[in-house]
C-alpha cells in the first residue's frame, strides 16, 4: 500500500466525516421532534404499562404536566439508575417492591420527601430515611381452587405447607421477586435456620414450581395444581377474564404467612413535578385506582380495599419491619433457596 | 477371459436412458477405454459396474459372480473396485499416507501402502496433505489409493481432464506403466479419442447410450464400424464414391470397395492417408497447398483442388513444399472404409469430418 | 452465513501474508472494535470497583462452580442437540428423494424468527405438566405430562429447537458445495455408507458444524428469555438475579467476566479445532446423487414434519390462539403499527451500521493477516455472548456519564444492537471476503484504480451477497432483542419487543401474541430471501 501522502486519504476522511455528520444528525432528529412543554416529569416505572399507564394519563391532563415514561423491570431500573448516578435524566422512580427503593436509598440517589407525602401512609409504609413512600400494598396469600380442596383443609401457616397430606399439590414460584421477598422476609423475623428447615420442607414436599405468579393463578384454575403461594391480586384479574373460574383467595393466619408487600415510588431529581406526582399517587383518587384497577392494597388510611378484597389485618400493618433489613436478608435468602433446591 | 461381463445394461434418471441396453466383455490385465463424445453414457457406464448406479435392466458379473441383476445388487463396498475420480476425490483432511490406508482392512496391512507409495514414486510425500500437492500428484495418489485395497478392477473416470496437456501426456505415460506392473484390469472413461487411442489396449467406443464399437486402437481407427464412429475418432474427410461389385469409385481413383452395398457410397480418408505429388506427377487430382497447420513433428496441409473442394493432408514436416505450390493429390495404396451414403442427394465430392 | 471457523480457514486460504500492513482498514477497525469492546471495559471497572480480594471472593464460591457446570451442561446439550437436528434435516433434504424437500430446507431454517422468550413460553404453554398437550390427551387418561417443559429438558428443548438453524444454515451450505465424489472413494475403498459418512462426509462438515456451533453455543450463554422461563439456572440467570435480587454491580460483573473468559476458552477452542481442518476446495463435478428414502421416507417425514410442526406450527398456533381471544375481547391493536415501525428503523439501521463497520475489521484481518486483527475480530464475539442486560448497563454507563447528547437516543440504541450482534455480521462478510481471490483486487489497482474505488467497485459487490446474508441475521436479531431495547431506547420509543414484553410480563398473553405475529410477519421475508433462498440456490459458497 501507499505511503501517508496517498491521496486516497480524502475521500476516506470525507466519507468519515460523512457519517459521523449522519450520525449526530440521529440525535438532533430525536431533540427537535420532542419541544419541551413547561412542565414535564420524566418516570422509569417498573409498573407494567397496563397497571398504572391510565393513572399517568389521568395526572398529565389533570395537573397539566407531561409525564415522560420508561417501562421496564423494576430491577433493571433500579440498576440502570445506579449506572447513570446523578446524570439520570429520571425524575420519579415507581418500583414493584421496597428492595429496590432500599438500595437506592442507600446510594443515595432518592431526594428527601416532604413530611405532608410522608404522612400520608402509615410510618411501616415509608423508608425510614424519608426519601420513598409505598404506593400500594400487595398481600401474599394461598390461592386456591375450591373444586379441588376445602378452605378449612388449606394450610394455616407456612410451615403447614411442608405436610406430608399437601405432598405435590400446590404451586411455588421459586424464582421470581415476591415470593424471594416473602422469604427474606420470614428469615429477618424468624432466623437463617428457620428459613432452611422451612425450604426443605417445602422441597421435600415436592411443589410444582412455574416462572410466576400468574402461571400459579392459571394452574390453580385449570386444576394443576390443588393451591398455590401468590400475590392477592393476580387472582382478581383472572377473575376479570372469566368471573366463573374457579379461583379464591385464601389469607394464612399466621402472621409471617401474610406478608404485605410494598410498591413505592421516589424522586431522584429535584424537579418539583416529581413530587406533585408522588403526592398524586398516594392522593384519594390515586389510591382509589390501585384498589379498583390492579386490586391491591390502597395504603392511605380510609380508601376502601377492593370489593370482596379482606381489609389488611392488624398483624399485617403492625407487624411489617423496615424494608431496608429485608434488602439485607435478601441476598442469603436467595443462596438458601438456591441450596434448599427450590430453583430446581 | 472377461473379467466384467455386462449384458443389456439399462440406467435411467427418471425419463433420460443413460445406456439403452449396453453389452461389453471387459478383458483381464488390459486397459479398456471407453471414448465418446459428452452424454454417450460412458460415465453412467462406469458407475454401474462401481455400484453408484442402480440399473433399471440387465446384469453386470465381475469374475463371474453377479453383482447387479434382477433381484440383486451388491454395494460398492463389497464389489473390490477401486475408483479414481476426474479430480482424484482424495480425502482433504487427511495425510496422504491416511488416505492410502483408508482403503485397508487389516492394520498389518500397511506394507500395502509403502508398496502402492513407491509403485507411483511418492514415497517422499507420505505427510503432505492433498492441497499441498501438485494435480498430477494428486492423480498419483488417487490411483495408489485405489491400489492399495488389491481391487479386482479399477476404473478411472477422466482421470486427466483437469491437468495441462505437458502433464497429462506424461502422466498417462506414467498410469499405464503402474498399472501394467501391477496386472490390473483397468476401464478409463474419456472423451478425449486422443488419450483412449494412446494409452488402451481395448477402446470402447460409445454414443446415444449405446456401444457402437469395440476393439484395437488401431482396428478402431482404421476401420470404425460406423460413420459416426469414424466422425468421433480422428480427422479426415469423406469422399463421395459409387460402389460397383467389389470397386469403389471415387475423383481420386478406384479402391477395394471391401463389401459395401452396390449403390451412392462414402470413403473415410485420413489425412494421413493421401501423399502430395508434384504438379507433373501422373494420376491423382491437381490442386494447390492453400493453408499450412504446423505441429513440430508433422504438419496438415490444406489442399483446394482446381474444382474448389479442400482435402487435409498429414505429412512428416521433413519434406517442405512451400506453401502455394500447385500439387497432384493421391490416394496411399491401402484398404479404405467405405460406407452406404445415408443421405446422397447433392452430396459434395468431398465432405470434412 | 458462516461460522467463525469457515471464515478463518478461508481467511488462511486466501490471505496474504507478509504484505506490509497498510492502517488505512485499521483505523476504522480499531475504532469499531474499541466499542464492541466497551461492556468488556464496563465489566473490567465494575468488577474490580472493590479490589481484587472482592473479587475473587465473588467468583470463587462454589456456586459459581456450579454455574459453570450448569451453563456448560446447557451449552454442551443444546449444541449436540443443535447439530444432530441440523445434520438430520441437512442430510435429508440435500441429499435424499425427500417428498417436498425444498419446503422443508425452508421451514428448517424459519425457527430463527422466534425471540427464544416467545418460543419457551409456548413451549411451557403447549407441553407443560398441565399444557395443551395434556388437555388434548385428557380423554385419554392422561393426568399429567412428565415436567419435560422445565428445567435441563425444557431449557434445551427451547433453545435447541430454536437455534438449530444457525448450524443447519452453514452446514446445508456445505453439503451442496461438497463433491460427491468424496463419499463415492470411500464407497469404493471399501467403506459402507455409515463409514463413508463419519469418516469423509462428517470431516468436511466440521468448519460448518464448529463455526454454527459457537454461535449456538454463544447464544445459549447470552440467553435470559428461555432460561427464565423453563427456569433453569444459568450465569445470565445468576447475572439477572445478582441485579434483580441483590442490587449488586459488583458481583453481577464479576460473574459476567466469568462467563467472558468461558467465551474467551470457546473461541480459543474453535479456533484451534478449525485452524487442524482442510476443507475441501473442490466444487462438485455434478450434483450429489439422491438417495431414495423407500419406506424410510415415513419416519423422515415425521421428522421433518414434527419439527416444523413444534418449532413453527406449535408457536403459530398458540399466539394465533391468543392473538385471536385477544381480539374477540377487543384488545387494542393501536400501537402495532408504530410498534413495527420503530422496530423495523431501529433494526434496520443496525443491520446497516454492522454491514458496514463488519467491513474493515474483514479486510483488515483477511486480507493482511494481521494477528492484532483477528485476535481483536475474536474478541468482538464477546459481545454476543454477554447477557443484554450487561451491554445495556455498560452503555448507560459510558454515555449517561460522557456523552449525555447521545443517551436515550437512537443512535446509541443502534450501537447496542451493532456491539450485540457485530459477529454475525462479521463471520458472514469475512467467508465472503475470503472467498474473493486478491487478484481481482489486484487486478482493478493494475488497471489504474485506488484502494477505496476498488473497494466500491470490485470488493463490495463480490462480497454484496454475504454481507447482505449477515445483515439480515443482524436485522432479524435486532427485531428480536429485548433487555437492551428496554433501558436505551428513547423514552416512549415502543417496539414490537417491548410490546410483548409489556404484555407478557402481566400474562395478558392475548395482547401479547399480536405484536409476536407481527414480529414473525415481518422478519421471516427477508430471512427467507436473503438468507435461506442464496443457501438453496447455492449462491452462498459456504
Amino acid at each position: 500500500m501507499k505511503n501517508r501522502k496517498d491521496p486516497h486519504r480524502s475521500p476516506l476522511r470525507l466519507q468519515l466525516a460523512l457519517v459521523a455528520a449522519a450520525l449526530s444528525f440521529l440525535p438532533l432528529i430525536a431533540a427537535c421532534s420532542a419541544p419541551e412543554p413547561e412542565a414535564s416529569v420524566v418516570v422509569y416505572s417498573g409498573r407494567n404499562k397496563s397497571l398504572i399507564g391510565p393513572l399517568l394519563e389521568r395526572f398529565e391532563s389533570e395537573k397539566g404536566i407531561r409525564t415522560e415514561v420508561r417501562y421496564g423491570g423494576t430491577a433493571e431500573l433500579a440498576a440502570t439508575l445506579l449506572e447513570e448516578g446523578t446524570a439520570t435524566p429520571c425524575d420519579v422512580f415507581i418500583a414493584q417492591d421496597a428492595a429496590s427503593l432500599g438500595e437506592l436509598s442507600k446510594a443515595g440517589m432518592l431526594k428527601p420527601l416532604p413530611a405532608a407525602v410522608l404522612g400520608r401512609v402509615a410510618p411501616a409504609f415509608a423508608s425510614p430515611q424519608g426519601d420513598w413512600v409505598g404506593i400500594s400494598g400487595r398481600a401474599r396469600v394461598v390461592v386456591y381452587n375450591p373444586e379441588r380442596i376445602a378452605e378449612e383443609e388449606l394450610p394455616k401457616s407456612l410451615e403447614e405447607v411442608g405436610d406430608p397430606r399437601y405432598r405435590g399439590r400446590f404451586g411455588v414460584a421459586p424464582a421470581n421477586a415476591s415470593f424471594q421477598a416473602h422469604m427474606a422476609y420470614y428469615r429477618a423475623v424468624k432466623g437463617a435456620d428457620a428459613l432452611a428447615a422451612l425450604l426443605d420442607a417445602m422441597v421435600a414436599n415436592e411443589p410444582q414450581r412455574y416462572p410466576k405468579n400468574s402461571a400459579i393463578v392459571e394452574a390453580v384454575i385449570r386444576g394443576e395444581v390443588d393451591f398455590g403461594l401468590v400475590n392477592h391480586y393476580y387472582l382478581w384479574r383472572a377473575l376479570a377474564e372469566d368471573p366463573a373460574a374457579p379461583g379464591r383467595n385464601f389469607t394464612m393466619p399466621d402472621p409471617t404467612a401474610a406478608f404485605l408487600n410494598l410498591a413505592g415510588a421516589g424522586v431522584t431529581s429535584s424537579n418539583e413535578a416529581a413530587v406533585q406526582l408522588v403526592e398524586y399517587l398516594l392522593a384519594d383518587d390515586g389510591q382509589r385506582y390501585f384498589a379498583q384497577r390492579t386490586y391491591e392494597y390502597p395504603l392511605v388510611a380510609g380508601i376502601e380495599p377492593p370489593v370482596d378484597l379482606a381489609p389488611l389485618t392488624p398483624e399485617q400493618l403492625e407487624n411489617q419491619i423496615d424494608f431496608a433489613r429485608i434488602a439485607e436478608e435478601l441476598e442469603p435468602t436467595l443462596e438458601a433457596i438456591a441450596a434448599s433446591g427450590l430453583l430446581q | 477371459m472377461a473379467l466384467v461381463e455386462i449384458r443389456d445394461l439399462v440406467v435411467a434418471y427418471g425419463d433420460h436412458a443413460a445406456l439403452k441396453g449396453v453389452d461389453l466383455d471387459v478383458a483381464a490385465h488390459k486397459l479398456t477405454a471407453v471414448v465418446g463424445p459428452s452424454g454417450c453414457g460412458k460415465t453412467s457406464l462406469l458407475r454401474a459396474i462401481a455400484g453408484f448406479e442402480v440399473p433399471r435392466a440387465g446384469t453386470v458379473r465381475i469374475a463371474g459372480r453377479p453383482v447387479a441383476g434382477p433381484g440383486i445388487w451388491v454395494p460398492p463396498e463389497e464389489r473390490r473396485v477401486g475408483m479414481v475420480f476426474q479430480q482424484g476425490a482424495l480425502f482433504p483432511h487427511l495425510t496422504v499416507w491416511q488416505n492410502l490406508c483408508y482403503g485397508l482392512r487389516r492394520r498389518q496391512d500397511v506394507e500395502r501402502v509403502e508398496r502402492a507409495l513407491a509403485l507411483v514414486g511418492l514415497a517422499g510425500l507420505r505427510q503432505r496433505y492433498p492441497d499441498e500437492l501438485s494435480g498430477g500428484e494428486q492423480q498419483r495418489v488417487a490411483l495408489a489409493r485405489a491400489l492399495v485395497p488389491s481391487p479386482r478392477l479399477i476404473l478411472l473416470d477422466e482421470p486427466f481432464a483437469s491437468l495441462d496437456a505437458g502433464l497429462r501426456q506424461h502422466l498417462r505415460a506414467e498410469v499405464r506403466a503402474i498399472l501394467e506392473r501391477a496386472r490390473m484390469t483397468a476401464v478409463l472413461v474419456t472423451h478425449d479419442q486422443e488419450e483412449a487411442l494412446s494409452v488402451a489396449d481395448e477402446v470402447v467406443v460409445m454414443g446415444q447410450g449405446r456401444v457402437l464399437q469395440v476393439g484395437s486402437p488401431d482396428a478402431v481407427y482404421r476401420h470404425p464400424a460406423s460413420l459416426a464412429v469414424a466422425a468421433f475418432l480422428g480427422d479426415g474427410q469423406l469422399i463421395a464414391c459409387e460402389v460397383e461389385g467389389h470397386r469403389a469409385r471415387s475423383s481420386l481413383g478406384t479402391v477395394p470397395s471391401n463389401g459395401a452395398r452396390p449403390g451412392p457410397g462414402l470413403l473415410l480418408v485420413r489425412p494421413e492417408d493421401l501423399v502430395l505429388a508434384p504438379a507433373d506427377a501422373p494420376g491423382g487430382l491437381p490442386g494447390h497447398i492453400a493453408r499450412r497447420t504446423f505441429y513440430g513433428h508433422d504438419l496438415i496441409d490444406e489442399v483446394v483442388l482446381d474444382d474448389g473442394a479442400a482435402l487435409q493432408v498429414r505429412r512428416l514436416s521433413a519434406d517442405p513444399q512451400p506453401v502455394g505450390s500447385a500439387v497432384r493429390v493421391q490416394l496411399r495404396d491401402k484398404p479404405f472404409p467405405v460406407y452406404p451414403d445415408p443421405q446422397p442427394a447433392g452430396r459434395p465430392a468431398v465432405t470434412a469430418l | 452465513m458462516t461460522g467463525g471457523g469457515v471464515a478463518s480457514i478461508a481467511g488462511r486460504l486466501a490471505g496474504r501474508r507478509g504484505r506490509s500492513a497498510p492502517p488505512l482498514w485499521a483505523i476504522p477497525a480499531l475504532a469499531t472494535v474499541a466499542l464492541v469492546l466497551l461492556p468488556l471495559i464496563y465489566l473490567v471497572l465494575r468488577a474490580a470497583q472493590n479490589g481484587w480480594r472482592a473479587y475473587l471472593g465473588a467468583i470463587w464460591t462454589p456456586l459459581v462452580g456450579a454455574l459453570v457446570l450448569r451453563t456448560v451442561a446447557l451449552a454442551a446439550g443444546v449444541v449436540a442437540l443443535a447439530v444432530l437436528l441440523a445434520l438430520a434435516v441437512a442430510w435429508l433434504v440435500a441429499r435424499t428423494d425427500l417428498p417436498g424437500r425444498r419446503l422443508w430446507a425452508v421451514l428448517g431454517a424459519l425457527p430463527l424468527v422466534l425471540p427464544s422468550y416467545v418460543a419457551a413460553l409456548v413451549l411451557v404453554t403447549a407441553l407443560g405438566p398441565r399444557g395443551h398437550l395434556q388437555q388434548l390427551l385428557e380423554p385419554l387418561g392422561v393426568e399429567r405430562l412428565p415436567a419435560l417443559a422445565y428445567g435441563y429438558p425444557g431449557a434445551l428443548l427451547a433453545l435447541a429447537l430454536f437455534t438449530f438453524p444457525y448450524v443447519y444454515l452453514p452446514v446445508l451450505a456445505a453439503l451442496r458445495d461438497l463433491d460427491p465424489a468424496l463419499e463415492e472413494s470411500a464407497r469404493a475403498l471399501g467403506a459402507g455408507p455409515w463409514r463413508s459418512f463419519f469418516t469423509v462426509v462428517l470431516p468436511q462438515l466440521k468448519p460448518a458444524l464448529y463455526g454454527g456451533g459457537l454461535i449456538v453455543a454463544l447464544y445459549v450463554f447470552s440467553d435470559f428469555g428461555a432460561v427464565s422461563i423453563t427456569r433453569y439456572n444459568t450465569f445470565t440467570l445468576a447475572i439477572y438475579n445478582a441485579y434483580r435480587g441483590l442490587f449488586d454491580r459488583t458481583t453481577a460483573a464479576a460473574l459476567a467476566t466469568v462467563l467472558v473468559l468461558l467465551t474467551v476458552v470457546l473461541i480459543a477452542a474453535e479456533g484451534r479445532l478449525a485452524a487442524g481442518l482442510r476443507p475441501s476446495r473442490q466444487r462438485p463435478s455434478r450434483p450429489a446423487p439422491r438417495l431414495a428414502l423407500g419406506a424410510w421416507r415415513w419416519p423422515a417425514l415425521v421428522l421433518v414434519g414434527g419439527l416444523a410442526l413444534v418449532t413453527l406450527g406449535l408457536p403459530l398456533a398458540v399466539l394465533g390462539f391468543w392473538g385471536v381471544r385477544g381480539l374477540l375481547r377487543g384488545d387494542a391493536v393501536a400501537g402495532l403499527l408504530a410498534a413495527a415501525g420503530n422496530s423495523l428503523v431501529a433494526a434496520l439501521v443496525a443491520a446497516l451500521a454492522a454491514v458496514v463497520l463488519s467491513l474493515p475489521i474483514a479486510i483488515w484481518s483477511v486480507r493482511y493477516r494481521s494477528r492484532l486483527a483477528v485476535f481483536v475480530e475474536r474478541l468482538s464475539y464477546a459481545g454476543f455472548a454477554l447477557p443484554g442486560l450487561v451491554i445495556a448497563l455498560a452503555l448507560v454507563f459510558f454515555a449517561a456519564r460522557r456523552l449525555p447528547a447521545l443517551y436515550q437516543t437512537l443512535p446509541l440504541l443502534v450501537l447496542a444492537y451493532v456491539i450485540r450482534f457485530l459477529p454475525e455480521a462479521l463471520s458472514a462478510t469475512r467467508g465472503a471476503l475470503a472467498q474473493v481471490t486478491p487478484a481481482f483486487e489486484e487486478a482493478a489497482r493494475g488497471l489504474g484504480r485506488r484502494p477505496l474505488a476498488v473497494l466500491r467497485t470490485v470488493t463490495v459487490p463480490l462480497v454484496l451477497p454475504g454481507m447482505v446474508a449477515g445483515g439480515s441475521l443482524v436485522f432479524l436479531t435486532a427485531m428480536k432483542e429485548l433487555p437492551a431495547t428496554l433501558l436505551l431506547r428513547p423514552i416512549g420509543f415502543e417496539t414490537l419487543a417491548t410490546e410483548i414484553w409489556s404484555y407478557a410480563s402481566e400474562a395478558i398473553y392475548g395482547q401479547a401474541a399480536l405484536p409476536a405475529l407481527v414480529l414473525l410477519a415481518v422478519t421471516a421475508p427477508p430471512l427467507y430471501l436473503l438468507t435461506i433462498r442464496p443457501v438453496l440456490a447455492g449462491r452462498n459458497g459456504g
